[in-house]
Formats: C-alpha cells, structure tokens, sequence
C-alpha cells in the first residue's frame, strides 16, 4: 500500500490551539507521528529575564490560555518562597477557590475539545455554555474573562465583591445539575464508549517512566496530585478525594476529568463555608523599585492538566535572573503523544491528543 | 394534454426537490442549533452560501474532476425523475426501484472520480470511507428492496404507494421489520451522524469536500441537498405510504426531525465499527424480514 504524508494542523480543522502532528500513514494505519509546537513560540522564558518581578504577570499568564490563574498561582508562590512574603489566612482561601473555579472552567473547555473530536457537538456547546458561566465569575471579579491576573504576591488583589459567594453558587449549581444530562448524553454514550475505551492506552510504569501527569497518570490507577501531597493554598483545610480510574485508556482519563469537575465543585462549597475573615493581601514594596534577595527556589502545583512546576533564580535584583518552568503538556504532547499515535488509526488522532490534554503553548516557551 | 403535463412534471419535479432538499439544510441547521442552546443561522442561509458560491471563483484540478461532481449530480437529478413525489412521477413507467438501485450509486462513484483527481491525502481516506459505507449499507437495502418487491409482486414505486393507499402503509404490514431496517440504515444514507465519518471535518479535514471551493462546493451543496430529499422521499413513499403532496411533504419532515434528533445525539463512528453495525443487525433485520415474506407470499 502506498505511504502518505498527512498533515495533522496547523491548518486542520481537527486542530485545536497552534500545534500540528505530521503523519506517516499506510492506509488507515499511522508509521509514525511527529509532533511540532513551534508555531506559538514567543520565547517567555527570555522574556521574563527583561521585565520586573510583578511586569511578568501578563507574560506567565499567557503560556496557557485554557487555564493561565494556575501560571499566575505558581510565579506567585515563586516570587513569595524567594521574597519570604507572608500570605493572609483569607488569602488562602480566595485563591483555593478561585483556582477551583478555573480547574472547572478548564474541564469543561477540554470537554468541549474532546467532544467536538469525536463529532458530537451538542454536548460540545453544552460544555461551552457552562464554560461561560464560569468566565463570567471572572469578569465580575476581575474585568478580563480569559486572563485574569488577579493572585498576586502577597495574596490576592481585591477580596470577593458583595453578593459574590451566591453568583459562584449559582452558577455551580446550575453547571452541576446538568452532570446527569451529561452523564446520559456523552459519558455512557454506548458510541462513545465504543471510540474511546482500549484507545491510547498507557500503563502505569510507561506513564512514570515517560514523566507523565494529571489525567494521564491518575488514569492508570495512581493516587498523585500535588494539592494532596504538597498541599497549597488552603486545600488541606478541607476533605476531598483524588479521583482515579485503572484502565489507562481515554475513555478513563475523560471520566477523571469528569469526576474532578464534581470534586471541585464540591471543595468550592465548603471553602466558601468554612472561609475566614481578614485582609486578603499583604503590602508588597514600591513594584518598580522592589528588589528580591539572591537566591532560587522551586515550587510545584496541581494545574488542571498536571503537575506545573518553576524554578526561579534571583541575583539580588528587580528582575528574574532565569525563570524555567515544568509544564505538563511537555510529556504528554511531545513524548507520549508520538509514542501512543504510534500504529492508531487516523480517526483516532483527534481522541488520543485531546485525551492527553495538550496545551500547544506550555510546551514551547 | 398529457405530454404538456409530462413536460411539466419533468420540469417541476427536480425544483420541488431542490427546494425542500434546500429548506432542510436550512431547517438542520436551526434544529441544531437550538438543541445546542445556540441561536443559529437564519433559515435561508443555504440560500445565501450557494448565492454566494456561485459567484466565487472555483479551483479545478482537471477534466475528470469536473465531470466528477456533474455526474454525481446529474445522477441525483435523475434520480428525483423516477421517485413519485406527492402523485408527480415523471417516469413512472420505466424500471422504478431496479434502476433506484443502480443510479443511487453514481453520486458516491462521481465524488470518488472527481476526489481521485484532487490528489488530497484528505480526500483519498475520505473516499475510502465513502465507499466503504456505501458498500455497507447497500447489503441491508438490497434485502428490503428484495422484500418489497416481493411482496408487493412489483417493481414500480407508483404501484407500490398505490397499494399503500388501497391497504395500509407498508410500516404495518408483514414489512414492518423492513421499515425498521430502512430506518436504521437511514443516517448511513444520508450520511448523518454517526455516520458522517466520510466528511469528518475533525478527523481528515471535511474529507472529500477539502478541495471543493466556489462553484464545485455549491454543485456539491446541491448534491447534498437532492440526496437528503430522495433518501427520505424514498422511505415515504416505500413505507410510509406517499400520499398527496402536502401529506407527503408532511411525512417527509418527519422523517427529517428525526433525522435530526439522531444526528444531536450520537458522535460519529470509526468507518469498521459503522461496517460491523450496518452488516450485523440491519442485515439480519431485513434478511429475516425477506424470508418472512417469501413464506407468506
């Protein structure tokens, strides 16, 4: 059978985000898979070494578009462990919550994408709609509804306006009560069991060997979650449980994505209920002249596709002297993505590389 | 008189398909939408696009990808001649279901001709895909055209709706379990959800309609159209007993709305699962179905 070069993005409509995979394919059957995140590269590493300490919120937010308050969570908590700032109580659990209510908005944005690959659109703009909800929230406690920039060093920058704990509420609510709408659509779909289970499947060892994170490795049946084992912000003041599935396959990591909504939306209500009062940010120096001690520090949190970690080395100056981050779609885009395309039919390009939750500009910065 | 009223019907015929295959694209597009919790395109917004299609400068690839699309739509053109359409048959006399049979194949060949020679990666497995599926349900449709018309000892369609007429519709007759396999077969036909695999735009790019721009996309739209019409026309007037124009019209949206709620409600198929279904159960369906009558008759 004659051999094809087939173009997988970045202009395919299947593509979602700057990223493209060249196929070798026989038929329907693919010899090999290159991936390419070149085409957003902007280099924000550099950049970061040219800006002042707080001049770089804008730029670690946009590495990742679906979810950037975790890149805003994580240089703040760098900035903070090589400054040795303090963050209030209440700060804490503002930023739990907030950081919650983008994991929701994530999912549902990779809800969105996996349905939408597998020709389903109805659940695919279902899963918009609720996103919406959710963006909302953030435009009404920050003025932007993609990038938001509102943790900080110190804690946050203003505290929840009135009346603003009953629109979380009921917008979560109105996204939670559409799962059984969601379950009886999409999640036991007979089809959609029957495109996604035994497809992209990985094993726990391989998984751990290749670095992966998140989905992927709870997914095959491995309790690991950063918010549990290194607890942050203020989820260890509440009970909630890391949601795993054994099999390793896409349809498992779709339904931990899913149980992980639950469980998020969950922890949302009882950090509003249990949320302290007090000042929600201590005072940092005057921004363009603030200086940080030499030193490096490492910090690692759960974003809503893995684990994201930064290393971050000061020279006693006002600017990064190198910023690196550890983003999970690394791995999982490049390394496991080839590996898992690797003799899967062209049909299912789509579902595995949704499946992993790539997010083309984390990987390359 | 009657040749008057032959010339007419010819003329007549094809532009009632045209309109009512037109207005369901339209329709599909708002039903959806609305399912969605989308507002949705206006009504004629097909309208509009194959205004505008036309007016657009199309690529060709070449003599046979021309003539490709052209007899992919000449082939649905003619075919609309032999299906009666609310009493309106302009051939009514002349081979009826064996040559439905025959010409319901030139549009999946003309498509294959003139995507051969787009020399598309897209448009090869799209192709592949196409033919497949086509293969795959032609075996379930040939066995309820083997029933039908043994039942009905004939093999005009205009005698077919006229014995629905004077009895009840085949759907409640011994064909009832031919009906459910036509309707089970009838997404693969019209190629909807979950069997849209052939057009997939996430999986290989709109497959074949990738190289179709300007006038080539409109006559394909159009294609699309006529298809939708004679795949449903077919199911109403085989089973649900045709009927005067309003009536049928009426059953046709039906069918339609139907139609619809499938496509909302199913992701699509890989093109072996979509063969082993419509090889497994319509199959055995419409075979038992045939035997049943071949013991009655």
């Amino acid at each position: 059978m004659r051999e094809l070069e087939l173009y997988f993005g970045p202009q395919h409509m299947g593509m979602v985000g700057n990223f493209s995979i060249t196929l070798k394919v026989e038929g329907d059957r693919i010899l090999q898979a290159i991936s390419n995140p070149g085409y957003l590269h902007r280099g924000f590493e550099k950049l970061m070494e040219y800006r002042t300490w707080i001049q770089n919120f804008p730029i670690v937010c946009r590495m990742n578009v679906v979810e950037p308050d975790s890149m805003e969570m994580i240089y703040a908590m760098g900035v903070e462990k090589l400054a040795g700032l303090e963050v209030p109580e209440r700060a804490h659990y503002l930023r739990s919550v907030y950081l919650e209510l983008a994991r929701v908005g994530s999912h549902l944005f990779g809800l969105w994408a996996y349905s939408n690959m597998l020709g389903f659109d109805t659940v695919a703009q279902w899963a918009m709609y609720h996103r919406d909800l959710v963006l909302d929230l953030f435009e009404e406690l920050t003025g932007g509804r993609v990038y938001h920039i509102y943790i900080w060093p110190g804690g946050v920058r203003r505290d929840f306006p009135k009346g603003f704990k009953d629109k979380i509420v009921s917008a979560l609510h109105s996204i939670g009560g559409c799962v059984p709408d969601y379950n009886n659509t999409f999640f036991e779909n007979r089809l959609f069991y029957d495109r996604a289970k035994g497809i992209g499947k990985i094993s726990q060892k391989e998984a751990m060997e290749l670095g992966a994170a998140g989905q992927v490795l709870r997914a095959t049946g491995m309790k690991y979650d950063i918010r549990k084992i290194q607890p942050y912000a203020a989820y260890d003041k509440v009970d909630w449980e890391v949601p795993i599935r054994e099999e390793g396959d896409a349809y498992s990591r779709i339904l931990v994505i899913r149980d992980e909504m639950i469980e998020s939306v969950h922890m949302i209500f009882k950090l509003l209920d249990v949320m302290p009062e007090g000042p929600v940010y201590h005072r940092i120096p005057n921004p363009f002249k603030w200086t940080i001690p030499r030193g490096d520090a490492y910090v690692r949190i759960e974003s809503s596709r893995g684990e994201l970690g930064l290393y971050l080395v000061s020279d006693g100056g006002d600017k990064p002297y190198r910023a690196h981050f550890r983003t999970p779609s690394y791995p999982h885009g490049l390394i496991i993505l080839e590996r898992l395309l690797k003799g899967a039919s062209v049909a299912d390009v789509g579902n595995i590389m949704i499946s992993l939750y790539v997010v083309a500009p984390e990987i390359d910065r | 008189m009657v040749t008057v009223m032959k010339i007419l019907e010819i003329i007549v015929s094809p532009l009632v398909a045209l309109i009512v295959g037109i207005f369901f694209l339209g329709l599909f597009r708002k039903m959806m939408a609305r399912i969605q919790w989308r507002y949705g395109p206006p009504l004629i917004q097909p309208v509009i696009d194959l205004v505008r299609l036309f007016n657009q400068r199309g690529f060709s690839h070449g003599a046979v990808f021309d003539l490709g699309i052209i007899l992919s739509l000449a082939g649905a053109l003619v075919l609309v001649l032999f299906i009666p359409i609310g009493g309106m048959c302009p051939l009514a006399n002349s081979g009826g279901l064996l040559v439905i049979l025959y010409v319901m194949l030139f549009a999946p060949i003309g498509i294959a001709l003139s995507g051969g020679e787009g020399a598309n990666p897209n448009i090869s497995i799209g192709i592949s895909r196409k033919l497949i599926l086509t293969l795959s349900y032609e075996v379930p449709f040939i066995f309820i055209i083997l029933s039908l018309m043994s039942y009905y000892q004939t093999i005009s369609i205009v005698e077919i709706v006229k014995a629905q007429a004077h009895y009840h519709w085949s759907l409640f007759s011994p064909l009832f379990l031919s009906g459910v396999a036509y309707f089970m077969i009838l997404p693969a036909m019209l190629g909807i959800r979950p069997f849209d695999m052939a057009s997939a735009p996430q999986e290989i790019s709109s497959g074949i309609d990738v190289e179709y721009g300007g006038k080539y996309l409109a006559f394909s739209q159009i294609e699309h159209a006529l298809s939708l019409f004679i795949v449903i026309a077919l199911f109403v007037n085989l089973f649900l007993g045709g009927g005067n124009l309003p009536v049928f019209l009426l059953k046709m949206l039906a069918v339609f709305v139907c139609g619809v709620f499938i496509h909302a409600s199913f992701p699509r198929f890989r093109i072996e699962q979509a063969t082993k279904y419509l090889w497994f159960w319509p199959t055995i369906i419409s075979f038992i179905s045939l035997i049943v009558i071949q013991l009655i008759r």
